[in-house]
């Protein structure tokens, strides 16, 4: 039995929102708790119906949706994950988005399984969503980013796992590939997030690739 | 192989040829100038004793005349199609249209123009003079044709009594003279032309103004593209996959009607789109007049309220009904405010024709004071569904209008329900004395943060 997971979808787009809801309908363990038509409605949203997952648009009037990620990835940096709608994938703004916190990026353009898969692999949080998009979005040298000093900490063991996770293996595919069980694959993941102060995977390889402990 | 090279040999000729045409023509300009010299001076030569002065004073007074003559603004042009016809010279695409007529370059081509009718006449003489008494004076020994006085010169006597082969020498000299002149010349024209003519430095950084322009144009429409249209197909894509989702009927056709009519717009925005690429693509419609450096690219940017009456009367013609007041001082508005205000008209009669029923749309333009009042309002009929915000062109025009410190507002009227109302105030409208303001409107400073919108449409 599936734990139902909340979505909250904010695009201030009237038609996408609808079609989106209607899009989730179907599925018995999501269901779509609210909408919001610009980013401030969006945290507003975010914070009285407190969902597993966000869909936000990018380009939205008053607050973007850049600004509200970081909002809401700061506010509940357990609880919510967000993941971005976006037009295109080379958009700027879906790099800028995964900076600020976003945990993937959703095409709207993408099929119905596509989108309700996204929302459970990010919700469920034990593989990457896109991982070439993680990696080309630091191709070309960024700035210098101080280190964070949760890799100075991390053990040998935690290190592989971290460029495993990167190459956007699963658990279940890393426990395979190191000849381990997926519980100590998910210790090990676990701990990698608290060390490096992250939320999800994603963000632990966004933060990989920026601090220059993994170069693509 | 060999018929290649007969190719590329018959290629060359045939431009040496045209070089050689392009001669000519600087012969007949020297030789009418040459006569114009000579009547023109002929009260002074008249009375003048030793004949080499008289024709050195002929000379000067020919290319004190032809530099007049270079001077002229069409002598530019014309030396233009003679080098670029005939030279096979090649000039930056559209230059042309960036001439400028400053001095630096009126001196240049009066230069060109000169060094042109001096190698018409150099050619001439060389062909019709050189050649013939050098091959005089190297047959001299055999013809005995000792006095020959080509020109009325004695050559002979003036070599002197030597030895005859000096005599053969000094006229098989002239004849290879002569024949490289003839042959040469026409050949190393092309670049000096090209030179000379081409571009100054300031034409240069106008044409270079120019193509920044049009490509920030380009970038502008692709940019529009890629946003309207990516908008409008993602719209058509979500309600698609949510209709095969969705299993009540009734709900279908619903995401049906919103898919036609969001399609219906992304064909809109791409037809406009096209037909600025179009525009842009059609060199002679592009920025007006020549002089204008930096004035900024392509068509729609270019239109203001003045072309007002060619919208409406598209739009009329295309079976809109538009019920309207547009005051005739609208066209004196200085040109940022008239464009953006051209842009807002045009925008919101493109959304009443989308959504709006088939009632008349109201356009009403205000000018009182410095302020423009833009407002439209149609019948939009009583399904809420499938209305935008308002149109997503209106987003950027919203922002321009925060710009220029305006306020932008659209949504359903309050006042009469089933009425769609867009109203724009802009203010620095005060018509002023017309002239060409130099600065564009791109504004330098960054977009400041959008203020809420005093309406919202949702």
């Amino acid at each position: 039995m599936n734990p139902t997971i909340s979505v909250l979808v904010a695009d201030d787009e009237p038609m996408i929102r609808h079609g989106l809801t209607a899009i989730l309908a179907p599925e018995q363990d999501i269901a779509v708790v609210g909408e919001a038509g610009d980013g401030a409605e969006a945290v507003s949203a975010t914070g009285r119906h407190l969902p597993n997952v966000v869909l936000m648009d990018v380009r939205m009037p008053r607050v973007d949706g850049i600004e509200a990620t970081r909002t809401i990835t700061t506010r509940w940096p357990d609880r919510v994950k967000v993941l971005v709608l976006t037009t295109f994938a080379d958009d700027d703004y879906v790099t800028r988005a995964m900076l600020a916190g976003a945990s993937g990026f959703l095409l709207k353009r993408a099929s119905g399984e596509e989108i309700t898969q996204a929302i459970r692999t990010v919700h469920g949080g034990e593989s990457l969503l896109f991982p070439a998009k993680v990696r080309a979005m630091f191709g070309s040298a960024g700035a210098a980013h101080e280190a964070h000093p949760g890799f100075g900490r991390l053990t040998a063991r935690e290190a592989e796992i971290l460029t495993l996770v990167a190459e956007g293996l699963s658990n279940a595919e890393i426990a395979r590939r190191l000849y381990v069980s997926v519980e100590t694959v998910k210790t090990h993941v676990a701990a990698v997030l608290t060390k490096l102060e992250v939320r999800d995977r994603t963000q632990a390889v966004v933060r990989a690739y920026r601090d220059r402990f993994i170069t693509p | 192989m060999r018929t290649t090279v007969t190719a590329g040999t018959t290629a060359r000729l045939r431009a040496w040829g045209r070089a050689v045409l392009f001669l000519l023509v600087g012969t007949g300009g020297a030789c009418s100038v040459g006569l114009c010299a000579w009547f023109l001076t002929l009260p002074v030569t008249l009375n003048l004793d030793p004949n080499w002065f008289r024709a050195a004073l002929v000379v000067a007074a020919a290319l004190v005349l032809a530099l007049a003559m270079g001077l002229l603004i069409p002598a530019r042009r014309t030396e233009v199609v003679l080098a670029e016809a005939l030279l096979g010279a090649r000039f930056p695409d559209g230059w042309h249209r960036q001439q400028q007529a400053g001095w630096f370059e009126r001196v240049r081509t009066s230069l060109w123009f000169t060094a042109h009718l001096l190698g018409g006449a150099v050619v001439l003489l060389a062909a019709t003079v050189a050649l013939p008494v050098g091959a005089g004076l190297a047959g001299a020994p055999w013809t005995g044709t000792t006095g020959t006085r080509p020109l009325g010169i004695p050559v002979l006597p003036l070599l002197g009594t030597g030895s005859d082969w000096l005599v053969v020498a000094v006229g098989a000299a002239l004849v290879v003279i002569a024949a490289a002149i003839v042959v040469v010349l026409p050949l190393v024209a092309t670049w000096p032309a090209e030179v000379m003519l081409g571009p100054s430095p300031r034409e240069l950084m106008a044409i270079t103004a120019t193509q920044a322009a049009r490509a920030a144009e380009r970038n502008r429409v692709a940019r529009d593209l890629h946003d309207s249209v990516g908008h409008n197909l993602s719209i058509i894509s979500v309600l698609a996959t949510a209709a095969v989702r969705t299993p009540e009927e009734g709900t279908v056709r619903a995401y049906c009607e919103d898919i036609a009519g969001v399609a219906r717009s992304a064909l809109t925005d791409l037809d406009e789109a096209l037909r600025v690429l179009r525009a842009d693509a059609d060199p002679d419609r592009g920025s007006g007049p020549s002089g204008g450096s930096g004035a900024g690219g392509g068509d729609t940017d270019a239109r203001t309220l003045a072309d007002l009456d060619t919208l409406l009367q598209r739009l009329r013609s295309a079976g809109r009904r538009i019920d309207g007041i547009v005051p005739a001082d609208v066209v004196s508005v200085p040109e940022p405010v008239s464009r953006e205000g051209y842009r807002i008209v045009a925008e919101a009669l493109t959304n009443a024709a989308r959504y709006g029923t088939d009632d008349p749309t109201d356009l009403t333009l205000t000018l009182a004071g410095d302020r423009l009042t833009i407002e439209v309002a149609n019948r939009v009929g009583s399904s809420g569904r499938g209305r935008r915000d308002g149109g997503r062109g209106l987003v950027g025009i919203r922002e321009r209008v925060h710009l220029l410190g305006g306020t932008l507002a659209v949504g359903p009227d309050d006042a009469a329900a089933g009425w769609w109302r867009l109203r724009a105030e802009l203010p620095g409208a005060a018509a002023r004395p017309r002239s060409r303001p130099a600065a564009s409107t791109s504004p330098t400073s960054p977009t400041p943060p959008i203020p809420p919108a005093p309406e919202q449409t949702r």
